[in-house]
């Protein structure tokens, strides 16, 4: 279990670190995925309870994980997807606009 | 009841609507006597109450002091309407009839918040009269603005200080934040140090739009003086400094505009130290010479006024016009300068003579009287140039009639005040107990008028002579200056890098866990 | 069902019409659009009126396992900004973009619709859901015009709100894990029990993401760059209401969730204070370097922001009226504003200083309400913006922060520096022959109205005060909020 939450933290910081330091476009794009996939994975260890099922309410099945962490992963995903695809649109009107991918040559507003 | 002040606004509204050229002639005559008639027939004592939010406001309240300066007001806007009202285009009639009207509020004015807004709604205005102007007054204009958004701001910021501290918005003598209401009324009455914008607006800005501020602006500033921050016996000396700080420099001016407005410097110190002393004597002198203040000096800048218009500039040698041409002008120039010299049978001597009896510490009827001894140096200087030296100008249009009518009303009243002094004092039924025409004080009255001749005569070529502009030093473009660099300092940060801003938002984050985790 | 619930879902079906009146209907794309906005009015002036004593709407019989919908006075000032700009900007947008643009107006729907979500729902993740259905819709809808600037812009704006919705979300998550709730009433119940440090950590979070979305300076630098080169309607709404909604949600989890006493325990007010007056002291300086008057008025706004943290920040009754009613006013006069801009910008193509010389003489009217507005917002009187800016000074001063209500008047005359520059610039006379395309009438009321308001919520400033007064009630004691809620 604590691996789990340890490997949450490892990829959200890895994510930032990604988001901050990169220079290339495309590279800035996957570390915004990389932390939103930390957070799905957050989502999903919260709700988790050891040898649970899915949560289906019969009484077959006494121990269920909480669904409401995977309702919330469920829409966390779809905006995620979201967010990626629109960002990724904009790379490739930046990359015909400006002929470059390196953050540092976009940079026509200045002060 | 209708308040003055409000008429003049309703005023500016009319001249809103779609307009003839004789309707706004007729507008503006009905406004400004009709100010004038209420202002006539105010009872001091009445006052009006007035919900706001949670304050209880009282946007009008009359006594003796603010009917007399409310009167002066109104007398003064019906001359200065009537001087300017066929020079100036529709929107800056609009903007007068706004800034004489906000000006007769904040006299009428019973509680800060009123006293603020308008007094503030006259910064507006006037900047705005100035700005809109003519094409060399935009600069003009943005320094006069800022200045005097700095100097209400500082009002502001005293009002908020005697708020918290007395939970009242009265009309009193300020308890806290004193030296805040200080600062705004130093600007708004060109106290020296705070002065830059008077010398630079008035001869910059169109005459008729002189005229207009020259009325208003620092007599504002002296009356809410008397009302918020009397009887601060030091304050004495700093208006004595003023005052012969304003007879230096308008000594070396070679524009006629720059000599009156530095001349209003020293006249402003009169009152200060009338302000200052405390007493009922001196507050009324203060008073009183504001209104003699504003019958003369308007007259003086209209007559420069009818100068320009008719001869396009305002050197010191296109006064020679005057004896030739202009003889109206000439009489009501020759009127007010005895006035403001103080000299016996003209109105300047009968306020003058108040201050100096009320005062009681040698250095400063010493001071007044080189004062005064200064004022008439200054305007014997005009004199000369008026109706001494030769010049060979001519006349390039004729002065309206409405200019001339405008400068001829104050001139009567002038003379009326002069002959009769205690006409005033009945009007307002502020009594003096003094008699004006004794040995004694006409001496003292006509002393240093005397003795500026023989030095004029004496040191001729020193007074008339075209001095060099001094290189001044004005800490408020340094002070600019210093806004400008660190904002684009601060905007070269800013040099679109991504990573720059993300590192920046990350710095914030590890800042503000810091702070709020310990 | 109740009106309440269709001030979301009626943008929402708009938009979906909208998308399909495109492919099938193009006729009556005009009547679909203005007619929405008009039907929308009526139900978010009937939602404003009943907003006192506040109401809970259950969507479907699930109860408080459902989703809330809830309705206080906080609530119902924005719902009446919506309705006080949302109509303008329809009507200004029509004539504005050039080619009637279906994907503009489905945005701009979708972007309504987040916003009113976020600010009637009651639950945390719907919370963040509808703020990033705002977020994505704002970013099309700045991307609109496809310029160089534009699209950096947005890109720049993309990277930045999505870095503050991760740590929203992130704090969302940890506080589910730490609650076992979402519905912001069962929060402060649960909240009881939590370690200081650790509740303090979840505030730090949820500061900094909201922080970002509302452009607090350092974390401001997409706000100018993604209003520069965006269609200027837009911004109206961007400034008007996208930022708000920020503020509105960043008050409402910091007071419901965490309540007044955490607040000025944690430090949480001091430093808000604090920040909001760096924030405008830099934001005007660097206001005043611009040429361009939308970085100009964007910059404006983040100062405008300042005032309104630190009116919300200061912690009491009259400081929480003042900040919410320099919401309001902030929202009229930069509408105000950026509309006058937007009608130069159509009609000769003027987004720079040095463009609008001389047109003071050519559109007296509208140069009047930029007057108008811009001494509004630097806070001179007898304009809306000297009252809000006046509670807001009188507030701090009373809650004693002395330095705050000081800085804010060393501000208001930082801010007159920049905006009398360019009315100086307006009516400084210009001798080349401009080519002048005539504004239409619906370009021009849009303006007029909301520069009339500037001056209506100047001289009687009771009028939107009497719903702002209601609102501290419910925001200052969270008990109150919470039993309404919970249905006590």
């Amino acid at each position: 279990m604590e691996i789990a939450y340890v490997a949450v933290i490892i990829l959200f910081c890895l994510g930032i670190y990604t988001i901050i330091t990169k220079k290339n476009l495309i590279k800035i794009v996957f570390g915004v995925t990389i932390v939103e996939s930390s957070l799905i994975l957050l989502l999903m260890l919260v709700g988790y309870k050891p040898d649970g099922t899915a949560p289906i309410l019969d009484k077959e099945y006494e121990i269920v994980v909480d669904p409401i962490p995977q309702a919330l992963a469920l829409t966390t995903v779809v905006i995620g997807g979201s967010v990626t695809a629109v960002m990724l649109v904009m790379v490739i009107k930046i990359h015909r606009r400006y002929r470059t991918l390196n953050i540092d040559e976009i940079r026509k507003l200045r002060g | 009841m209708i308040t003055p002040g409000f008429l003049y606004l309703t005023g500016a509204l009319l001249l809103f609507l779609p307009l003839h050229e004789r309707i706004k002639y007729i507008i503006s005559f009905l406004i400004t006597t009709g100010a004038l008639i209420v202002t006539f027939y105010l009872i001091p004592g009445y006052s009006l109450q007035l919900d706001f939010l949670n304050y209880t406001l009282v946007p009008f309240k009359v006594d003796s002091i603010s009917k007399l300066t409310g009167l002066i007001f109104a007398v003064a806007g019906l001359a200065a309407v009537s001087y300017s009202v066929n020079i100036c285009s529709l929107p800056n009639l609009r903007l007068i009839f706004v800034f004489i009207g906000s000006a007769l509020t904040v006299v009428f004015s019973g509680d800060l918040f009123t006293l603020y807004i308008f007094w503030e709604l006259m910064t507006i205005s006037s900047s705005f009269l100035i700005i809109m102007a003519s094409d060399f007054t935009k600069k003009t204009g943005y320094y006069y603005f800022l200045m005097h958004v700095a100097g209400s701001l500082s009002l502001l910021w005293g009002i908020f200080l005697q708020y918290s501290a007395t939970g009242s918005l009265s009309l009193n003598a300020m308890e806290a934040g004193i030296p805040f209401v200080l600062i705004a009324i130093a600007v708004k009455l060109a106290f020296v140090g705070f002065h830059t914008w008077m010398p630079l607006t008035y001869s910059k800005a169109p005459f008729y739009v002189a005229v207009v501020l020259s009325i208003y602006t620092t007599k504002v500033g002296v009356y809410v003086m008397a009302r918020l921050a009397s009887g601060i016996n030091i304050l004495a000396y700093a208006g004595l400094i003023s005052a012969l700080f304003g007879i230096v420099m308008a000594l070396r001016q070679n524009q006629v505009r720059k000599l009156l407005s530095y001349s209003i410097i020293t006249q402003v110190g009169y009152m200060i130290i009338g302000i200052s002393i405390g007493t009922f004597e001196g507050t009324s002198g203060a008073m009183f010479h504001l209104v003699n203040h504003i019958l003369y000096k308007t007259v003086l800048f209209m007559a420069v006024g009818v100068v320009i218009y008719t001869t396009g500039k305002d050197e010191f040698d296109n006064l020679g016009i005057m004896r030739k041409k202009l003889p109206l002008t000439s009489i009501a120039t020759l009127v007010a300068i005895m006035g403001i010299s103080g000299v016996p049978f003209f109105n300047g001597y009968m306020s003058k003579t108040i201050i100096k009896d009320a005062l009681h510490e040698p250095l400063l009827k010493l001071g007044l009287d080189l004062m005064s001894f200064g004022t008439s140096l200054m305007f014997l200087k005009l004199i000369y140039y008026a109706f001494i030296k030769n010049s060979s100008m001519n006349l390039v249009k004729k002065p309206t009639i409405s200019m001339q009518l405008g400068m001829g009303l104050l001139t009567v009243m002038m003379l009326l005040i002069g002959i009769h002094p205690y006409l005033l004092e009945n009007l307002t039924n502020i009594h003096v107990d003094i008699n004006y025409f004794d040995k004694k004080h006409m001496i003292s009255g006509i002393k240093p008028f005397l003795w500026s001749i023989a030095i004029f005569i004496l040191f001729n070529k020193y007074v008339v002579k075209n001095y060099e502009r001094l290189l001044y030093f004005d800490i408020y473009r340094k002070m600019g200056k210093l806004f400008v660099t660190t904002g684009y300092v601060l905007s070269n940060y800013h040099d679109g890098k991504l990573n720059k801003y993300l590192l920046w938002a990350t710095t914030t984050l590890i800042t503000l866990l810091l702070l709020l985790m310990f | 069902m109740e009106a309440a619930v269709w001030v979301i879902i009626l943008p929402l079906l708009t938009a979906f019409f909208l998308g399909i009146s495109k492919l099938y209907f193009k006729r009556i794309f005009f009547y679909l659009v203005t007619g929405s906005a008009i039907i929308y009015l009526y139900i978010l002036i009937i939602v404003i009126t009943h907003s006192y004593p506040p109401k809970v709407y259950s969507i479907g019989d699930w109860g408080l396992l459902g989703i809330n919908v809830m309705v206080d006075p906080f609530s119902g000032l924005f719902l009446l900004m919506i309705a006080i700009l949302f109509l303008p900007f329809i009507i200004f947008s029509m004539k504005y973009n050039k080619f009637l643009k279906h994907d503009y107006f489905i945005f701009a729907y979708l972007m309504v619709a987040g916003i009113s979500g976020m600010v009637l729902t009651t639950d945390l993740f719907n919370l963040y859901v509808f703020m990033e259905v705002s977020t994505l819709s704002s970013c099309a809808l700045s991307l609109y015009k496809k310029t160089d600037r534009g699209i950096e812009g947005t890109f720049k704006y993309l990277i930045m709100s999505t870095l503050g919705s991760f740590f929203i979300l992130l704090a969302t998550i940890l506080t589910y894990y730490l609650t076992g709730t979402l519905n912001m009433a069962e929060i402060p119940l649960a909240f009881e029990d939590i370690p200081f440090k650790i509740k303090s950590t979840m505030m730090t979070l949820f500061v900094f993401g909201y922080a970002i979305k509302i452009g607090l300076i350092p974390l401001h630098a997409w706000l100018p760059d993604a209003y520069e080169d965006s269609p200027i309607p837009y911004n109206v709404l961007s400034s008007g209401l996208v930022l708000k909604s920020a503020v509105y949600a960043l008050i409402r989890v910091l007071y419901i969730m965490f309540g007044i006493d955490f607040l000025d325990e944690s430090g949480m007010l001091t430093i808000g204070v604090f920040w909001g007056v760096i924030t405008f002291l830099i934001a005007h300086c660097l206001a005043f370097q611009q040429s361009n008057l939308n970085r100009l008025l964007a910059y404006s706004s983040i100062a405008q922001i300042a005032y309104i943290m630190i009116g919300l920040f200061v912690g009491t009754e009259a400081g929480l009226i003042a900040g919410s009613f320099h919401i309001l006013n902030h929202a009229i006069m930069k509408g105000t504003l950026f509309l006058v801009v937007g009608i130069f910008s159509y009609s000769l193509n003027a987004v720079e200083k040095k463009d609008i010389k001389g047109l003071g003489y050519k559109f007296p009217i509208l140069s009047f309400t930029f007057v108008v507005a811009s001494l509004a917002i630097v806070g001179l009187p007898p304009f809306n913006g000297f009252m809000s800016k006046w509670l807001i000074v009188e507030a701090a001063l009373e809650a004693g922060f002395v330095y705050a209500a000081f800085f804010i008047l060393v501000g208001t005359f930082l801010s007159l520096t920049y905006y009398l520059k360019v009315i100086v610039t307006l009516y400084t006379k210009n001798e080349e022959e401009l080519l002048i395309e005539e504004p239409s009438l619906s370009l021009k009321l849009p303006t007029f109205f909301l520069g009339s308001l500037c001056i209506v919520f100047g001289m009687v400033p009771s009028l939107p005060l009497n719903l702002i007064t209601k609102i501290p009630t419910f925001l200052l004691d969270n008990g109150d909020y919470i039993r309404i809620l919970l249905g006590g």
